[in-house]
């Protein structure tokens, strides 16, 4: 116990942790707030920048970016009718109508305060399961991994949008891309082209950068949102008052986000729309959704705040990513030679702790910064396009390069920029690319391993009970996403 | 947000054909995958093997489905492209990529300061498809704060260009030593 108080005072006092905290929030919210700007841009134009960071410095920095992004998003849904992210999409149907009833300022204060509400449950619920759920993952095999990574695809490609087809082709893509490198177990190389660069394998950071925030600039030039129109909001203290009612929306959006955030590839949208209709339902007054109900900003609000943190417990735990953006802090953790999974908390508590403090003080700190950034939030909104996407591109590239101090690293940006700007105008989702790729390793080592324990015996994926179980989970839920109606999105 | 442009049965037809000669090719690849004796029951090109089959399959799935829609429904014209509006997108998305390819090749010669006022400059230009003044002044802006954030503040070794650094014994510090290379090959840039 003193141990744990003295790590978190160092922690606070000692490293960059507030910082890291405070910067991420800020950056995340002018990233959120920035229509067509998402989280996964935000957080992949930082990646790189934590390269000479400390572990701990670096995963706070991501995840408060992503935290600080979701109410980023808020902004523009409440004030001109334009989710930020697409999580903040079910913000728009009531925060816009209370907006244009002159209560922007308030439906502004209910989303902070829902979202940091959401946040600190989310918060609670990783440092309660998160030692739990690692403790549950070490009774997994590798058989038991093999199967639960298939889940995770199979679900990825269930929830991939339109075609489920081009869902489960972005899969194998992802794959087909983790494959290049040195075979994890015997160690040869493959389709490293004779290349000595290659022998590690692509940069996780240079795939993400490139897939993410390359081709969604590529989109954005291609298809330029109009300058938004001007707006004029006074956002004060007293307007964090949140109305009597609103309790209900918070507790249903957070349980929401909770549950959601654990399934992998739902992420913040999904839990949104979900919280929001069920606020609905149980509402005493869902007469007045839609036209500017405050349990329907509270609600959405509160859900994907909670997504958030709850998507972390399978990325630290399990190694499996919930979402795009907590792929890309999967990919922060890599980079920096941190392998996620049980035995991070048994090989790296400093760390976690770390982390927890750190999602802390972005969870409060989201309360004056959330005050302070509307003025210069609707100054950057208003400026024109051009200028925000060519500024956002030469980040890209000078951040390309701080990777491996390499010219061709920026090429590899460019050319995953290409693919993705391809894959995005052909109707590919880019989510399951990243995913699958940061699951080749887990996937093709415990699959390996599980039948070298076997001696070859492919009987060991259904005699051993978790595995088999996970399988037919992933069996069925294939059978029931290929034939289901198409969720509302 | 745009997430995807219009997908049409045309572009799925000519999408699978192209998926269809990356698994080929990818297949073809994988049987140059040496064997070892430490690969196990499992050797170290089983699963390359399988996904070239399986992207293959469903380039295959999706070639179909594509020919399908495309010889039911002849493209209704909603779904048809625009040549004007999505070729002039199109040029837009693309026009900022060989932009950044350009950076990249002047890179080793003006140097990052230099390239960067260039990059900002041109494609702010090219998006509001004409040269203003202001342009060329936010470009020299964004290089300078970028230089003071990268080279001044985080030490970043970007090149200083083969022509600013004429007459001057400093090296291009771009290419590191082949040592470096390799070490930070064999340690996994991962």
């Amino acid at each position: 116990m003193a141990d744990t108080q003295s790590l978190i005072w160092h922690t606070l006092t000692a490293t960059p942790a507030l910082f890291a905290a405070t910067g991420g929030v800020l950056w995340g919210m002018f990233g959120g707030a920035l229509p067509g700007i998402s989280p996964s841009i935000a957080l992949s134009l930082l990646l790189p920048l934590t390269y000479g960071m400390d572990p701990a410095t670096a995963v706070i920095l991501l995840a408060s970016t992503y935290i600080g992004a979701e109410y980023g998003g808020s902004i523009p849904a409440i004030l001109i009718r334009t989710p930020g992210t697409n999580a903040a999409v079910a913000t728009v149907w009531d925060g816009y109508p209370m907006h244009r009833a002159g209560l922007g300022s308030e439906a502004l204060g209910i989303s902070l305060v829902s979202g940091v509400f959401g946040g600190l449950v989310g918060l609670i619920f990783l440092v309660i399961f998160s030692i739990p759920a690692s403790h549950l993952a070490l009774l997994f095999t590798p058989a038991a991994y093999f199967g639960l990574g298939v889940l995770a695809l199979s679900a990825v490609v269930g929830l991939s949008g339109k075609s489920r087809l081009k869902g489960a082709i972005a899969v194998v893509i992802g794959l087909m891309i983790g494959t290049v490198g040195t075979d994890p177990l015997s160690g040869v190389p493959r389709f490293t082209l004779g290349q000595v660069e290659l022998l590690g394998g692509i940069d996780y950071a240079l795939i993400v950068i490139g897939l993410f925030a390359v081709s969604e600039l590529m989109m954005l030039a291609a298809n330029p949102a109009p300058v938004a129109p001007k707006t004029n909001v006074r956002f004060r203290p007293r307007h964090l008052r949140i109305p009597r009612g609103t309790r209900r929306a918070q507790i249903i959006g957070s349980g929401v986000g909770l549950f959601e955030g654990c399934m992998p590839g739902v992420g913040g949208s999904v839990a949104a729309v979900i919280s929001y209709n069920l606020a609905k339902r149980w509402s005493k007054q869902a007469w007045r959704f839609g036209k500017g109900s405050p349990e329907g900003v509270a609600a959405p609000e509160a859900a994907n705040n909670a997504v958030a943190y709850s998507t972390l417990v399978p990325t630290l735990t399990f190694g499996i990513p919930g979402s795009n953006s907590s792929a890309i802090i999967l990919a922060g953790l890599l980079i920096h030679g941190i392998q996620p999974g049980p035995l991070l908390v048994e090989q790296n508590p400093e760390l976690l702790l770390s982390l927890y403090t750190g999602l802390a003080l972005a969870t409060l700190v989201q309360i004056p910064l959330g005050l302070l950034v509307i003025g210069p939030c609707l100054w950057l909104i208003g400026r024109p396009k051009p200028y925000l996407l060519t500024g956002m591109l030469a980040l890209i590239l000078s951040g390309a390069f701080v990777v491996d101090n390499s010219i061709t690293d920026a090429g590899i940006v460019l050319l995953f920029g290409l693919i993705g700007y391809v894959l995005r105008r052909t109707g590919f989702p880019l989510a399951p690319i990243i995913i699958a790729l940061l699951l080749t390793h887990l996937l093709e080592s415990s699959f390996r391993r599980a039948l070298v324990l076997s001696d070859g015996s492919f009987a060991v994926f259904l005699s051993d009970p978790i595995a088999a179980g996970l399988l037919l989970a992933a069996i069925v839920l294939a059978f029931v996403s290929a034939s289901g109606k198409r969720r509302p999105r | 947000m745009p997430t995807s442009g219009p997908t049409t049965a045309t572009q799925d037809l000519i999408l699978a054909l192209i998926l269809g000669v990356l698994a080929a090719g990818y297949g073809w690849m994988t049987a140059g995958i040496p064997s070892s004796v430490l690969a196990g029951p499992v050797d170290a090109g089983a699963l390359p093997t399988l996904l070239a089959i399986a992207l293959g399959a469903m380039s295959l799935l999706l070639l179909i489905s594509a020919w399908v829609r495309w010889t039911r429904h002849r493209l209704p014209s909603c779904q048809r492209i625009t040549p004007t509006t999505d070729g002039q997108s199109i040029r837009s998305g693309l026009g900022l990529l060989f932009i950044g390819l350009g950076y990249l090749m002047l890179l080793p010669v003006l140097g990052y300061g230099i390239s960067m006022a260039l990059l900002i400059t041109a494609s702010t230009a090219m998006l509001e498809r004409r040269l203003k003044m202001q342009h060329a002044v936010y470009g020299l802006l964004g290089a300078g704060t970028l230089y003071c954030l990268f080279v001044l503040l985080l030490g970043v070794p970007f090149p200083t260009g083969s022509v600013t650094s004429l007459g001057s014994n400093s090296e291009n510090t771009e290419s590191p030593s082949a040592t470096h290379e390799i070490g930070s090959a064999m340690m996994g840039r991962r």
